[in-house]
């Protein structure tokens, strides 16, 4: 096994100790079931399918809890290995500082990988083994929701270890993940909506548009709910959709952006912090 | 000479302007036990964390058998195992895990057989199975020599290897060392303990205020701090140091109240007993006497001092 292979398997092995890490996946695991029985009551009005409707509910669950789950694995890990002195061994083994940083991103998208098929496989694999077989567009739009989804726990791994970079307390590190989650999460929808209702037509919606890719988790919404289909409909984004100029593949690349550079920022200012 | 680490010019100066080390040059020796002795903040972990990578030099150059700790640092940091001062394991780990894991780190293949032999060695072979957590310091501290030892090093750091632990656990140590020498080990330890390197170093070097102010075979440099003085408190003063007591070579206090003799308790005769005879014979008698050593730190200060 090479270094980084190594690194990512060890911390890949600590994360699924994390109490916390379980308590979320199970967490995002009874939501999902619950949302696949409970969500899926309007299937037969609307015409769209459950698998759809599933889609829909796991969206907006995705948004609050895989940017918890991303954030609460990766805020300490490098503070936290720094405080505990385990950091300061491993960058006396022949181990660059990227492999490090890559290591434990692989580790921990692997661990956001297994909450995602275990959460949101169970709560499919429930609804397809209990009614209708799902068509094969529902089961594109489900396979996207998942794959977005890990997208969008990574560029919050990211921005999680730019939080355990740029502090020295683990302390520190927990509330400027706290923060981040509250900012993207909650607080930036919020003052947009209030600028939207404030100024209302004065916006251009190409700002409007700007404006949605600056947090990862509007980008993450719009990836899944507004590229058009049933889901669009179940969403009641179709409007929101058809006026989008961006395509499906550039909102996915925006997402893959947030992945990268946040984490490209994590290692610049590991590589240059002493231990 | 054969030198295994080649240290030249190396400076530190850290962002708050601290300036840790200056213009240090060292040569380590293949095979020896090489101890550097200093007070605290004298640069002694700031050159390990250099040579070892955890901290970046300001200027100067590292190479470990010929390898640039920069340029080359994967094959020089595969050379080394550390052992750091702090006990920084993951406490849920095994002692077998944590071992073969530092060993997979170093990119080299498991090997079983030699992780057994480290832990044999070790008196850690019986708990191999137990998690970190539940070990006690000094077994911590053993697992941590277990994980230097896992890749094979050439090169062993031991910083303040025995700060902290019992008198057992540090001659336990100290016979680990020794063990280690014969393997062909080159050791490198720092340390307060002016006995520890007395016990196992070949060599010593002295560093203080970010520089090493010497460097020594151990003999000499026991030789230089084994000197004590005999202070005798006089009865009356004297104004000059007889004839007769000359080739004592002592020395006289201002007030002609004491005398002073310098003596190695190292050699096999420190002259006490002659001295007193013939201060009996010139008719000089005293009221009290004392004896006294410098501590380590003062001698590395007047170290320091003789050297600028």
């Amino acid at each position: 096994m090479t270094p980084l292979a190594v690194v990512a398997w060890q911390e890949f092995r600590n994360d699924l100790r994390n109490r916390w890490v379980l308590a979320a996946t199970g967490l995002l695991a009874i939501f999902a079931l619950a949302l696949a029985f409970l969500g899926g009551a309007p299937a037969g009005t609307t015409g769209v399918g459950r698998i759809d409707l599933l889609v829909v509910s796991l969206a907006s669950l995705s948004i609050f809890l895989i940017p918890l789950l991303a954030l609460l694995l990766s805020y300490d890990s490098i503070v936290g290995e720094v405080e505990r002195g385990t950091m300061l061994l491993l960058l006396a083994y022949p181990v660059s500082r990227a492999e490090i940083v890559a290591g434990k991103f692989l580790a921990h998208l692997g661990i956001l990988l297994v909450a995602v098929t275990v959460g949101f496989g169970s709560a499919a694999a429930a609804l397809a083994f209990t009614g209708d077989a799902p068509g094969t567009a529902e089961w594109a739009a489900f396979l996207r929701l998942c794959i977005t989804s890990v997208a969008l726990g990574a560029s919050f791994l990211g921005l999680g270890y730019l939080a355990s970079t740029m502090v020295t307390e683990r302390a520190t590190a927990a509330g400027l993940a706290l923060g981040v989650w509250l900012l993207l999460v909650i607080v930036f929808d919020l003052v947009l909506l209030a600028a939207l209702v404030a100024f209302g037509s004065d916006i251009p919606p190409a700002a409007v548009e700007a404006a949605l890719m600056l947090n990862p988790a509007d980008v993450f919404r719009l990836a899944n709910l507004a590229v058009g289909g049933n889901v669009s409909e179940a969403a009641g984004m179709v409007g929101i959709g058809a006026e989008l100029r961006l395509p499906a593949s550039a909102l996915n690349g925006v997402l893959a952006l947030w992945a990268i550079l946040p984490l490209a920022g994590a290692w610049l200012l590991f590589r240059r912090r002493e231990v | 000479m054969n030198s295994v680490l080649s240290i030249s010019n190396l400076s530190k100066t850290y962002a708050s302007g601290f300036q840790a080390l200056r213009n240090v040059d060292l040569e380590i020796r293949r095979g020896e036990i090489f101890a550097l002795l200093g007070p605290n903040g004298a640069g002694k972990t700031t050159l390990i964390s250099i040579v070892c990578g955890l901290v970046n030099a300001s200027t100067g150059r590292v190479l470990v058998d010929g390898h640039d700790i920069v340029t080359d640092y994967r094959a020089a940091r595969s050379m080394i195992g550390l052992v750091p001062q702090e006990l920084t394991t993951d406490a849920f780990e095994t002692v077998w895990a944590t071992v073969s894991f530092t060993r997979a780190l170093f990119g080299k293949k498991p090997d079983p057989e030699h992780i057994r032999n480290v832990l044999e060695g070790l008196s850690l072979w019986d708990k191999r199975d137990s998690r970190l957590i539940t070990l006690s310091g000094g077994m911590k501290r053993r697992v941590m020599i277990a994980k230097a030892l896992s890749h094979e090093p050439q090169i062993l750091f031991l910083d303040e290897p025995t700060a902290g632990v019992d008198v057992e656990l540090r001659r336990d140590m100290w016979d680990l060392v020794e063990g280690l020498r014969k393997t062909g080990v080159t050791i490198i330890l720092t340390t307060h303990y002016i006995e520890e390197a007395e016990q196992m170093a070949d060599r010593v070097g002295v560093i203080a205020r970010g520089e090493i102010i010497l460097v020594e075979e151990k003999i000499e440099l026991m030789r230089k701090l084994g000197r004590k003085q005999l202070s005798l408190h006089l009865q009356k003063p004297l104004e000059r140091i007889p004839q007769s007591l000359e080739h004592h070579h002592l020395e006289l206090s201002a007030d002609g109240m004491y005398l002073i003799y310098t003596y190695d308790t190292r050699a096999e005769r420190t002259g006490i007993t002659r001295l007193l005879g013939d201060l009996n014979e010139a008719g000089i008698r005293f009221r009290d006497l004392h004896t006294s050593q410098k501590s380590l730190e003062e001698i590395f200060v007047d170290l320091v001092r003789d050297r600028r």
